[in-house]
């Protein structure tokens, strides 16, 4: 009798602790449902910004975020202790990955000159308008200008003037040029003009590195991605990539390491985008050709650069 | 019957460790999993799945650790999934 009470009551006790592993749960009080649904919004807000969402932006807070949530919805559900701490640090963790989404993104630049072409003696005017700029200017002596805004170019020949815009989402370059058209002469003479064959498309992109590295920049991303979209306009057009460094370090190593920058660029298209290797060439030029002055810091950065162009 | 009595309850204690070393055992496989998504460059082709994958890793740890072994299994099979995910794309190639 003795060892059928024993048993009776090992039975009970496994039977408690069976229901205690599958219940002992509560459900999500309102508000915690409330705050959980907040919290998801504002990932789900940082997954879908544009150009770059967070899963590019900010992979690892995103995926510390998610679990924190994770979290925090599965110790609300448990009844020995409020949940409210792991809310607080799953709010934060989300706050983190909208503001390096948002710091993330590229800028945005729209730029033109109108008109185009004009006679010389004649004006042009510059405008541009740019989202996620901290820093914009305008080479040719044109100098440091605001995120949006006009200027008046006169000319003397056809003249490209470069737009370098800065934020933290990495740099962007447009380019409008002005053509300057000799005066007209003073006797016209009927003279047929030749069809001018229609110009191909043409690209030439930046994308820049940190020192002494050849990785890619998540930066960069957007900037690549146009050239992928270009070949996919463009598939019978060839692209040649040129890696450059800044003027630091021997020769010899920059060699190599502009070479390995141009590679790594080759690499991403062939691995992204439509382009077959051998429509790709790439080569390094080492600290030629520099853009930027390699005395500062900016310089340097504009210099730490591959260039991807069409190949003639 | 004592002997039967003696041998009920060693059941349920072996079905007690058995059921704290099968967590055990999934976690260290979930490292592994990591592990090898690392060795495979997923860290820089998948970030995010890579990221996920170590997340929740540290989630399921902290579970068995308060002794909540049901959830750390669920924590961990998210882990073991995020890791298979990021070690596909960094084979596949895809970012």
């Amino acid at each position: 009798m003795r060892n059928r009470h024993l048993i009776l009551v090992l039975s009970i006790l496994l039977a408690t602790f069976l229901v205690a592993g599958c219940g002992g749960h509560r459900a999500l009080t309102k508000a915690e449902t409330d705050q959980s649904n907040a919290i998801s919004a504002k990932l789900a807000g940082a997954e879908g910004m544009t150009p770059k969402g967070a899963k590019v932006c900010a992979p690892k807070e995103l995926a510390a975020a998610m679990a924190n949530l994770d979290a925090a919805r599965h110790e609300a559900t448990e009844d020995w202790e409020t949940a409210q701490p792991y809310f607080v640090t799953a709010d934060k963790s989300a706050d983190v990955v909208v503001a390096k989404t948002k710091a993330c993104q590229p800028p945005i630049v729209k730029y033109s000159a109108a008109p185009e072409a004009i006679t010389k003696g004649e004006c042009s005017t510059l405008t541009w308008s740019s989202q996620n700029v901290q820093k914009a200017e305008i080479d040719q002596e044109v100098g440091a200008v605001a995120a949006s805004g006009s200027k008046q170019v006169c000319p003397t020949e056809t003249t490209s003037y470069i737009l370098t815009a800065t934020g933290t989402g990495g740099t962007v370059y447009e380019t409008a040029t002005v053509t300057v058209k000799a005066p007209p002469p003073k006797v016209v003479a009927p003279v047929v003009a030749p069809v001018a064959a229609p110009k191909a498309a043409t690209v030439t992109l930046r994308v820049n590195f940190d020192t002494n590295k050849y990785t890619i920049r998540p930066a960069d991303l957007a900037e690549l991605q146009k050239a992928i979209e270009f070949a996919k306009k463009n598939p019978n057009a060839k692209i040649h990539v040129v890696g450059y460094t800044d003027s630091t370090g021997s020769a010899k190593l920059n060699q190599k390491l502009s070479e390995n920058r141009a590679e790594a660029v080759k690499k991403y298209l062939v691995g992204e985008g439509p382009i077959a290797g051998e429509k790709i060439t790439s080569e390094g030029k080492g600290a030629a050709d520099p853009v930027g002055d390699n005395k500062t810091k900016e310089g340097k950065f504009l210099n730490r650069r591959v260039e991807i162009r069409e190949a003639k | 019957m004592r002997r039967a009595s003696i041998v009920l309850c060693a059941m349920v204690l072996i079905a007690g460790l058995a059921a704290g070393c099968a967590t055990s055992n999934a976690i260290q496989s979930a490292q592994e999993q990591l592990q090898k998504a690392k060795g495979a460059g997923a860290d820089w082709s998948a970030p995010f799945e890579y990221y996920a994958a170590e997340a929740y890793l540290g989630k399921a740890v902290q579970q068995a650790e308060l002794g909540d072994t049901k959830q750390a299994n669920i924590f961990t099979k998210q882990s073991t999934d995020y890791s298979a995910k990021a070690l596909g794309m960094a084979k596949g190639g895809a970012k």
